[in-house]
């Protein structure tokens, strides 16, 4: 198993321009995210939760702040190629729409084996190997690989995106919305197979979403946010149990609302 | 009356009043059947449904089971291509051409699509202003005044306070749960007669999809319009409807009161969709429960090679006797657990192991 990661973010924030001028959709936010842990962040629609996983990604560039992998300032090294590979290697995030994360005249098996050479340094028949792997891990048919993306449903385009990402074994791994898009009868197994990722190599997780249930049942610890900042942090049970925040405790008695399903 | 209809066709533009008309039935379907070109089986089988003034009928089941193909065909969007036929079809008593004539398809002038992916929806070069004032005006012969003012409240009234940015923003300047809500006051501002919404709310979190789906539904109530809600998330479907047809593989294996979803489904793969939702409650569980993966063609009912309830009989495709289509309903109503339990996902780091040559 190697080494866990700590990801420290320290006032980050991300300001946009729009018609009425700048807005500021996260506030500067400080946190620190440990080897193993899996932090899901809920909140509202707008609320600043893919910017700020994009933020901690390495895949936007923040207005203010920084963060730190294992001590090293992210977006400082990512200015360099060997800085890049390092990164990439230790982080990977699938981000919510996949329907234009994938070069559309590539295959799929080309799109997962890069990472694993350029990243990882594996030759082209362990790349392959990998592949295989991870492809048999999502349960995903290896044949499907040897299409182009949009010859795949947008179910199977997410599983490949995952795959993708988990090719490299990553020791964060940033997830947004991956299953909200996906049937409810697929959802329960690739909820399995992310948590089982991270209990198995000790990947710590950040799992952005929508959806409440699923995110407690992936998480070690939530993080609710609303208007560009956190207002409400800790584990599960306690979120879940005890709310603090008005905007927890609507989101809890939205839940509660429904109709529990049936035990089994 | 078998309407098969691969391009242009007459409609009578006056039908005499109809037993649905009456009745006050807004959308009513039999039979209704889609292939698309080169398709080896038909995307959707025997359709039958009728909704009334006021109803609301959501529609569930995994991907690829014909969701969407029915909304498309009911809502007139289906591709040219496709080939449709129903031995009933009819909009507010009105026997409807299956295709729209002319080259595009267009959608039909009293019904409203709501979708699921708002991007590819909405013109990515025009603000939103611009894009739900244009529909006001043309849906509702508002003047640009009267348009200007309607299109803030009809964002209001979809959550969406910050108007002014808003409406000056372009899709892509919106967060995923925003455009949604844009597509939602678009679809029904126009005060359409039914309204077909695929996955209207997959983007928006769980206190903003129940507001979305109070929202549709006290309109459809207000309009006397009727309601057919695509979706797959069947809790929330379940709560903001009267029915709920469960869709598997092309054809409709259930239908049940909303209301007696959870106590008296009976069709193994309901059950399974059902278990398989992850609730706050469970969270603290090891693992989810899951329904097997799909494996191919096994030939009589669709879901037999990811039954568990599977005997010999089921080589025979069931019909939909007394709302449900499987042979087996006992077994299932005695043992409702069984149908997608819970067991831990492979292991990477095993079948890393094992692939690795010596
Ligand atoms: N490229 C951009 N240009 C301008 N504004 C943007 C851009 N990307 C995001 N925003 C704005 O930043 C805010 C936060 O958006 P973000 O995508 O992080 O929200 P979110 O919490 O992920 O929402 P959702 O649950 O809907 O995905 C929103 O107000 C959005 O309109
Ligand atoms: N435009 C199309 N051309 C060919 N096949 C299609 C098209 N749209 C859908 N299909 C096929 O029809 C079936 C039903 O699809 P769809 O109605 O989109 O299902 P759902 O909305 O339930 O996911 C699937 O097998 C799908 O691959
Ligand atoms: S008919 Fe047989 S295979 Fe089909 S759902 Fe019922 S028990 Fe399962
Ligand atoms: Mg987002
Ligand atoms: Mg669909």
């Amino acid at each position: 198993m190697s080494a866990p990661i700590r990801v420290e973010v320290d006032g980050l924030g991300k300001d946009f321009v729009g018609p009425d001028g700048r807005f500021t959709a996260v506030r500067d936010q400080t946190f620190a995210i440990d080897g193993g842990t899996r932090i899901g962040l809920i909140g509202e629609s707008g609320s600043g939760k893919s910017t700020l996983a994009r933020m901690i990604a390495g895949l936007a560039t923040p207005t203010r702040g920084t963060v730190h992998v294992d001590g090293r300032d992210v977006h400082r090294l990512l200015a360099t190629r060997a800085g890049r590979t390092e990164h990439w290697r230790a982080v990977q995030m699938v981000a919510q729409d996949t329907t234009s994360s994938f070069d559309p005249r590539r295959t799929l098996r080309d799109a997962v084996a890069t990472p694993a050479v350029r990243l990882c340094g594996l030759t082209t028949v362990e790349a392959n190997r990998r592949v295989d792997e991870t492809l048999a891990f999502l349960s995903l048919p290896a044949a499907l690989a040897d299409r182009r993306p949009s010859d795949l449903s947008g179910g199977q385009r997410q599983r490949f995106a995952l795959a993708r990402a988990l090719v490299v074994r990553p020791r964060l791994l940033v997830c947004d919305e991956v299953v909200s898009a996906l049937d409810v009868s697929v959802q329960g197994t690739i909820l399995n197979l992310l948590k089982n990722y991270s209990l198995e190599f000790g990947a710590a997780m950040l799992f952005v979403s929508h959806g409440l249930p699923a995110t407690a049942f992936v998480s070690t610890s939530l993080m609710v946010m609303r208007a560009g900042a956190v207002v409400e942090s800790g584990p599960v049970e306690s979120v879940v149990t005890a709310p603090a925040h008005p905007y927890t405790r609507q989101l809890i008695a939205a839940y509660r609302g429904t109709p529990m399903a049936v035990a089994s | 009356m078998r309407q098969n209809v691969l391009g242009p066709r007459a409609v009578p533009e006056t039908a005499a009043p109809s037993p649905d008309q009456v009745d006050g039935s807004v959308l009513a379907v039999e039979g209704l059947r889609v292939r698309y070109p080169g398709a080896s089986a038909e995307a959707i089988s025997d359709i039958s449904t009728v909704l009334a003034a006021g109803d609301r009928v959501a529609l569930v089941g995994e991907s690829g089971s014909g969701k969407s193909t029915t909304g498309l065909a009911v809502g007139g969007l289906l591709p040219r291509d496709a080939e449709v036929t129903a031995d009933r079809f009819a909009i507010d008593g009105r026997p409807q051409p299956l295709m729209a004539p002319g080259v595009l398809p267009r959608r039909r002038p009293d019904v409203s699509m709501v979708f699921q992916d708002a991007m590819t929806c909405l013109d990515p070069v025009s603000t939103i202003g611009t894009q739900l004032r244009t529909v006001l005006r043309d849906a509702t012969g508002a003047s640009r005044a009267e348009a200007k003012v309607r299109a803030a409240e009809w964002l209001r009234r979809v959550g969406l306070d910050d108007t002014v940015r808003v409406l000056g923003s372009r899709p892509y300047e919106l967060s995923g749960g925003m455009r949604q809500r844009v597509m939602i006051a678009i679809a029904l501002c126009s005060r359409p007669r039914l309204v077909i919404a695929d996955e209207p709310t997959s983007a928006l979190d769980a206190s903003l999809a129940r507001q979305a789906m109070g929202l549709l539904t006290d309109l459809v109530r207000e309009s006397g319009a009727a309601m057919l809600m695509i979706s797959h998330d069947i809790d929330l479907c379940a709560e903001f409807t009267d029915r709920v047809l469960v869709m598997y593989a092309g054809r409709i294996v259930e239908e049940v009161a909303s209301e007696r979803l959870h106590t008296a489904a009976a069709h193994p793969y309901t059950r399974g969709l059902l278990a398989s939702v992850p609730t706050l409650a469970g969270a603290g569980a090891e693992w989810l429960s899951a329904i097997p993966a799909p494996t191919g063609e096994s030939g009589g009912c669709d879901f037999r090679a990811r039954c568990r309830y599977a005997t010999d009989r089921c080589a025979e495709l069931p019909p939909l006797e007394a709302g449900v289509r499987c042979w087996h309903t006992a077994d299932v109503l005695a043992a409702p657990g069984a149908a997608a339990p819970a067991v831990p996902p492979p292991s990477l780091r095993e079948i890393s192991l094992e692939e690795v040559p010596a």
